[in-house]
């Protein structure tokens, strides 16, 4: 990879660029997949390669390649050049410098990194008899186990050179309960950055245990609910959030905060962090995809709109600093996009969020619960939406895990699926009660109560 | 030298015990140019090449892939997907068996005129540029995005059963959005075109009279009013609508690892699992996959597997028919393969997915629909959506519609958001028109895998709710 590098860097130079920057990935990615109720197959993914980006006469290129030969080497960067010259910034840019930072606490595991590949195999097959195990009345499972590690180094011209690496692993498993004629479906999860973060016993468990449970689910009448949303499905409700403090999408179809920074926009109960420091964070990273070291940005401040996100360019382009916020991964809908879980250097930076953090309030989940009269407690929200960008009409489906119905201050069972239809501002106004219980996983939040949530029923 | 090294791929893991193995190697290039508001915002491209090896060893499934191999480096990737495979093979409790299949040796490229990467890049945006100058109809269009795509890629399948398939070809498409503004009132309005060929796929024709209607449909939506609810309305889908609409309530639980809920934890499962000879519909509802329409970016000769590919009827006049397979779901289910299987690239492994999925044609003239219907909406062009994993409930919003009174188009509509439950959809279908198409549909997400397919459908009458912002 290095080599690569000091390659890439030393043609640039002499080809007269002002300036070049060589992102390297290094990515190996592990999946066990489970089907029928077994461990049916399983695949690795060896990808490397090169993203290089030049500044040339006031203009911005990037080209692309994978782990390649020397004639390839200098087509991307032909290719970049020719980007460069039809790219005309139009103003001031230059690339981020590159500043030594300290690896994130508990984003790396080494321990991940030398798990025999016959241990991936066991971890899967560890998490399917727990689910198995639980109750004869559970009869199928389908999931996977997903492995990853990645290496990332960004170089410049100027010889400043920095690193990161991770260690990644998120599982799933559904399981599928049926007697006297019901069949009941439900699953169990786990994101983290370690093995030690992965109980594979646990998330079968709590397949099989919520799928059972399911056997006796009910049908919700349609109307208002609270709505009582653990982590991390809170995160889930922040992605749509926060594409309007995105420039990215914020310039282009979702506009309702562009200038309303300094706005109060949300319940003063609300204060959302983007922070990729923060230790075992899913998302977290020592630097972000253009070397930028890692730092805390306040978006929410009680309810208050603070700060948009961004990387080196949108920045520039509006003449503020950055926060450290570039991505490699394509923007959804927007540009294409990767669902590949590691590190991408076929993609430019653009502006996303890392790990969104939620401020804790002061409430326990069981106070919560005990102080809702009328509502349902949702752990996943399925295939959400923004489906009118300007006033940020919302739909999701609720149900298609973990769904229970609360009533005077009791959970009082689960129920079958249904589907959201409101407001994402309107749904963060009326969040009245922050837990105080954070789970680290996709971003990291507590538990939160929304007042009078619409749901329909199927 | 790529053939050399799928060979020793194939041979070295049969040495290694695996009892059938496929290669998949590729060279792929990604072009991509995006323009707005008049400058070139991005630019790139992208190169690979590399194998993806599947071996079956004691009924179990192992696969690695790497990017320029080489024989050296690629021998741990065989090494990788056989004992990966033997490891599963010690707890699967059902060997994998595949439906037998023709073996084909075949060279397919897609015709073309001008390729890709014989267009100068400089050239290419050049090209975006003016295109996207379409847009400014007026002063009142404010915001133009026009994204430019190319995927070309040179692939070849081997496997041990002697298939040697080399197929090349391109897919391009635009994506084209646009907003206008008027005092405090906003229109909005994105439209794709796209499919399989070569550069001359978008030069033959004008896209600068694409980006020039989306301009317009922009504009013509500041006015436009915002659908109140309506509970169980009469709906007249437009092809655009048709295409969304078909990819995910007709195509996407129509894929069998999704009918066997092996997806119930990522992908989803389907609501028609074990529904196979029964009503699903109305006799006006014909569902197909069909991989063989050239021009389409659903368009293949041969799956990832090496089957030829077909014309698949899923459902036929309102009977659910058949399922998309592999070889592998072929064999439970004890039916043909159909040549189901895709994979985005080498890199990964390949997986059900939809080709050209869509609603068959009927007889009927589209402004009879709209004339036949007393009171209702007609929706126009995708805008998001929202499905339940088995497919049945389905929010699905468009960018445009019109109230139908008396057979006439009244109120122009903007954000028109339907839900709907697909079997009580299916068999509210009473027209059906004469206007079959097929569009580009671009970003379907399966398994970490983007893919391009072509969707579709005629102007068609059903029955769902709409809901009111």
């Amino acid at each position: 990879m290095r080599n690569m590098i000091d390659k890439v860097l030393s043609k640039g130079e002499r080809l007269g660029m002002d300036d070049i920057e060589v992102y390297c990935a290094k990515n190996l990615t592990t999946k066990i997949r489970i089907g029928s109720n077994a461990v049916t197959s399983a695949f690795t993914i060896v990808d490397e390669g090169i993203g290089v980006r030049v500044i040339k006469d006031g203009g911005l290129g990037f080209a692309a390649v994978s782990l390649t030969s020397e004639d390839e080497l200098d087509k991307v960067l032909d290719d970049a050049v020719t980007a460069a010259k039809a790219r005309k910034l139009g103003f001031s840019y230059e690339f981020p410098s590159l500043e030594k930072s300290t690896e994130v606490l508990g984003t790396y595991d080494s321990k991940l990194v030398s798990l025999p590949e016959e241990d991936k195999v066991g971890l899967a097959n560890r998490m399917l008899e727990s689910s198995i195990a639980f109750d004869p009345r559970v009869v199928d499972n389908a999931g996977d186990v997903t492995f990853i590690e990645y290496e990332t180094v960004i170089a410049n011209a100027s010889g400043q050179q920095v690193s990161d690496r991770g260690t990644k692993l998120s599982a799933a498993l559904t399981a599928t309960a049926k007697a006297d004629g019901v069949t009941g479906e439900d699953a169990g999860r786990r994101q983290c950055r370690s093995l030690n973060g992965f109980n594979p016993e646990a998330v079968g468990r709590e397949a099989a245990e919520s799928a059972v449970e399911r056997l006796k689910a009910r049908k919700l009448e349609a109307g208002t609910y609270d709505l009582i949303v653990d982590p991390p499905t809170v995160t889930e409700m922040f992605y749509w959030l926060l594409r309007y403090a995105n420039p990215a999408y914020a310039d282009t179809y979702y506009p309702t905060l562009k200038n309303k920074v300094g706005t109060k926009i949300l319940n003063e109960t609300v204060t959302i962090y983007d922070d990729p420091t923060y230790p075992g964070g899913y998302d977290s990273a020592s630097i972000d995809d253009e070397g930028v070291k890692a730092s805390r940005t306040t978006i929410f401040e009680n309810g208050i709109f603070k700060n948009m996100i961004y990387d080196s360019v949108s920045a520039a382009r509006k003449c503020v600093n950055g926060t450290g916020n570039a991505l490699r991964t394509g923007l959804w809908f927007v540009i294409n996009f990767s669902l590949f879980p590691g590190k991408n250097y076929n993609y430019e930076p653009y502006p996303e969020f890392s790990n969104m953090v939620m401020k804790l309030g002061d409430w326990s989940r069981d106070e919560i619960i005990e102080d809702t009269k009328k509502g349902v407690i949702s752990q996943c929200f399925h295939y959400s939406r923004v489906s009118q960008h300007i006033r940020g009409d919302f739909t999701s489906i609720l149900g298609r895990w973990k769904l229970y119905t609360v009533e005077n201050g009791e959970v009082t069972g689960t129920t079958v699926k249904c589907r959201l239809n409101d407001n994402i501002f309107r749904m963060f106004q009326g969040v009245d009660a922050v837990g105080n219980n954070p789970l680290v996983d996709f971003g990291v939040t507590p538990t939160v109560r929304v007042k009078d949530a619409n749901i329909t029923a199927f | 030298m790529m053939k050399d090294i799928m060979e020793y791929c194939l041979d070295y893991a049969q040495i290694l015990g695996a009892s059938y193995v496929d290669v998949r190697g590729e060279h792929y290039y990604n072009e991509f140019i995006s323009v707005v508001n008049a400058g070139v915002d991005k630019s790139f491209t992208v190169r690979k090449n590399g194998v993806g090896v599947r071996a079956l060893v004691d009924g179990a499934w192992g696969f690695s892939s790497l990017n320029h191999p080489t024989k050296e480096s690629v021998k741990t990737t065989v090494e990788n997907a056989v004992s990966q495979a033997k490891m599963i093979s010690r707890s699967i409790k059902e060997p994998v068996t595949l439906a037998p299949v023709k073996v084909y040796k075949d060279k397919v490229a897609t015709p073309r005129k001008l390729d890709v990467e014989d267009v100068a890049f400089d050239d290419k945006i050049k090209n975006t540029l003016e295109w996207e100058q379409g847009f400014k109809v007026s002063d009142e269009v404010k915001e133009t995005m026009l994204n430019y795509t190319a995927i070309k890629f040179d692939r070849t399948f081997m496997s041990s059963e002697g298939a040697d398939i080399e197929f090349n070809n391109s897919v391009l498409w635009l994506e084209m959005k646009t907003s206008a503004t008027r005092g405090g009132k906003r229109g909005a309005f994105a439209l794709y075109h796209g499919g399989s060929g070569g550069y001359d796929f978008l030069t033959e024709g004008d896209p600068s009279e694409l980006t020039m209607d989306v301009g317009n449909k922009a504009v013509s939506l500041i006015d436009a009013e915002y659908a109140p609810s309506m509970k169980d309305t009469t709906l007249v889908f437009d092809p655009y609508y048709q295409a969304i609409l078909t990819h995910e309530i007709t195509g996407h639980p129509s894929e069998a690892d999704r009918v066997l809920g092996r997806e119930a934890a990522s992908a989803g499962s389907a609501w028609w699992a074990g529904k196979i000879g029964e009503h699903i519909g109305s006799e006006y509802l014909n569902i197909y996959d069909d991989p063989t329409l050239p021009g389409t970016c659903g368009y293949f000769p041969y799956d990832d597997e090496g089957v030829k590919a077909k014309t698949k009827v899923l459902a036929k006049e309102g009977i659910l028919i058949d399922h998309m397979h592999s070889r592998e779901t072929a064999s439970i289910f004890n039916v043909e393969p159909n040549a189901g299987m895709r994979a985005m690239t080498f890199e990964y492994v390949p997986l059900i997915r939809m080709s050209n999925t869509f609603i068959g044609g009927g007889d009927w003239k589209p402004e009879e629909i709209i004339e036949d219907t007393k009171k209702g909406v007609y929706v126009s062009t995708r805008k998001d959506n929202s499905i339940d994993d088995m497919r049945y409930n389905w929010t699905i919003s468009a960018q445009e519609g019109w109230m139908i009174e008396d057979g006439e188009l009244t109120t122009h509509l903007k954000d028109v958001t339907v839900n709907g439950i697909a079997p009580k959809l299916f068999t509210s279908i009473d027209a059906v028109g004469n206007d079959l198409s097929i569009k580009p549909l671009i970003g379907c997400g399966k398994g970490m895998q983007m893919l391009y397919t072509g969707n579709g459908g005629p102007t068609m009458r059903g029955v769902a709710d709409i809901v009111g912002g």
